[in-house]
């Protein structure tokens, strides 16, 4: 039994008007006719017909053709039916023209005046550029806000590939938009010196190359979405409890802060008494995160909480910047809380660089190398068995020496 | 608005003669022009979308499925100044052939005879 519908991926983008237009004139001699759906999710449906002549047009619209629209994509009735009046059926909306079709050839064009038709494309050129700085904001400022300018510690915790993956496919994406605001413009110039659009366009000869685009593109969404997920999985699966992990942290730990030899040693947040261990080309990295309340040797309590984020980098400028971008995210998180913030004075640690600084806890930035520990410390109990300030910043520096 | 195009001057004139709805615009273009201008659908849609815009023409009434349109003062300015700035034109061009006939300026070489 003959088919009465078809699906196709267009040959073309939805802004090459010749190229679409031809393509439908072929398929309307094929005996596919574009159906009542037209085109939605970058595919077009066709209905079987008889094979015939049909022309076919797309004018730019001039309202917004988005599915959430006042319009709802559709053309003003209006103008579908002064198009009607002259024998062009409405027969879809394909990005932002819609497609007009006449049986046979053509008594009358739809537009007869280029530099009016140039005006409707300006339109389109300034919804695409509006689009374009949405996107933009979207996909570089926004994440770059997000994250707090925080570059390399996102860079570092999605590895070299996702992140050249995900810079690709923001930048990818912004530039989509420049590009079709370019050719929005190149149609509109055209228009304005007075020469009238091509409507006969050999469509196969960009088909391969426009296929091949579209399916990279698709591809590389996808990858960047399932590499993102994978790594966010591993990285869930491999945050542990500390009773779980066997192998040893090169920093002082909480036990070791408390004297080494300690008794009665009970977590105080089980949730909060992980490690996380994982390695990528930028970095290995530890995160340790300790809380919990025990007896020193010598039987004097001890309790508080221990977070040490340990990075051994690929070069040391990503572990100089890792540092900054530490301290600015601290700085804009907690700076505006003055009560929260202040700068504490670190006596000399033998280290390249050490900062330290009262974030509603102790916190201590220390780099050698491309060595980067950031290490959060607070202690409970009784005042007077507290660790200084210099004692504890000095015992856990000494594993980057 | 910069120049208005033939096809917008065209309109414009259309609508000196009272409100009118897009069918009727198209009419009498074709009868003012004698046919020579014929305005296509999406063409004359553009233009009343942008008179609109600019303040040219608003719509007055919808008859059925028909928007009727009139012209506003602006509309009627501007169709004015280009009446006169096409007028001047032509005033232009016929002096400046009758100058360049009395300075023995060049004239086009005679037609040939056909064989």
């Amino acid at each position: 039994m003959a088919r009465k519908h078809l699906i196709r991926f267009p040959p073309c983008p939805d802004y090459d008007v010749a190229g679409t237009e031809s393509w439908l004139e072929d398929m309307a001699r094929e005996g596919w006719l574009l159906g009542e759906e037209g085109f939605f999710a970058g595919l077009a449906f066709f209905d079987r017909s008889e094979p015939r002549e049909m022309t076919y047009r797309l004018t730019a619209s001039l309202e917004p053709t988005g599915l959430l629209s006042d319009s709802g994509g559709l053309p003003d009735r209006e103008e579908r039916e002064l198009n009607a009046q002259f024998g062009w059926e409405y027969a879809g909306t394909r990005g932002e023209f819609h497609v007009y079709r006449t049986p046979g050839q053509v008594s009358r064009e739809l537009h007869t005046d280029p530099a009016v038709q140039a005006l409707a494309v300006k339109k389109v050129q300034a919804r695409q550029r509006d689009s374009m700085v949405t996107t933009a904001i979207w996909c570089i400022l926004y994440p770059l806000v997000r994250v707090r300018g925080a570059v390399v510690h996102v860079a570092i915790g999605l590895g070299l590939l996702l992140t050249l993956l995900w810079v690709t496919l923001l930048v990818g994406e912004v530039a989509r938009g420049i590009w079709r605001t370019v050719y929005y413009g190149r149609m509109k110039a055209r228009l304005e010196r007075g020469e009238e659009l091509e409507h006969r366009k050999d469509w196969r000869q960009a088909q391969r190359g426009y296929r091949l685009r579209q399916g990279a593109w698709w591809a590389l969404i996808a990858l960047v979405i399932g590499l993102s997920i994978h790594t966010y999985r591993r990285s869930e699966a491999a945050r542990i409890p500390i009773s779980q992990d066997g192998g040893p942290v090169p920093f002082a730990t909480l036990t070791d802060l408390a004297g080494g030899e300690v008794t009665d040693y009970e977590p105080i947040f089980e949730e909060a008494h992980t490690v996380y261990r994982w390695s990528n080309a930028l970095t290995d990295t530890i995160e340790w995160h300790q809380s919990a309340s025990m007896k020193r040797p010598d039987g004097s309590p001890f309790s508080g909480g221990l977070y040490v984020e340990y990075h051994e980098l690929a070069t040391e400028w990503l572990a100089e910047e890792l540092l900054e971008e530490y301290y600015r995210m601290d700085e804009n998180s907690y700076h505006s809380n003055l009560r929260a913030w202040r700068d504490l004075d670190l006596p000399d640690l033998g280290v390249e660089e050490a900062r330290a600084y009262m974030a509603i806890f102790p916190t201590l930035l220390a780099r050698q190398g491309n060595r980067v520990m950031k290490v959060t410390f607070y202690q409970t109990g009784p005042e007077e068995t507290w660790l200084t300030l210099e004692e504890w910043t000095g015992r856990m520096v000494e594993c980057i020496k | 608005m910069e120049n208005l195009t033939e096809s917008m001057f065209y309109v414009l004139m259309a609508f000196q003669e009272g409100p009118q709805c897009g069918t009727d615009v198209v009419g009498l273009v074709e009868r003012h022009t004698r046919g020579r201008v014929k305005l296509g659908p999406a063409t004359l849609y553009t233009i009343l979308n942008k008179f609109q815009e600019e303040g040219y023409l608003r719509e007055t009434e919808v008859e059925g499925r028909k928007r009727i349109y009139a012209l506003e003062d602006r509309g009627r300015t501007a169709y004015l100044m280009e009446l006169e700035r096409l007028e001047a034109c032509l005033r232009d061009a016929s002096r400046a052939e009758k100058e360049g006939m009395g300075h023995g300026a060049q004239t086009p070489d005679p037609v040939p005879a056909l064989s």
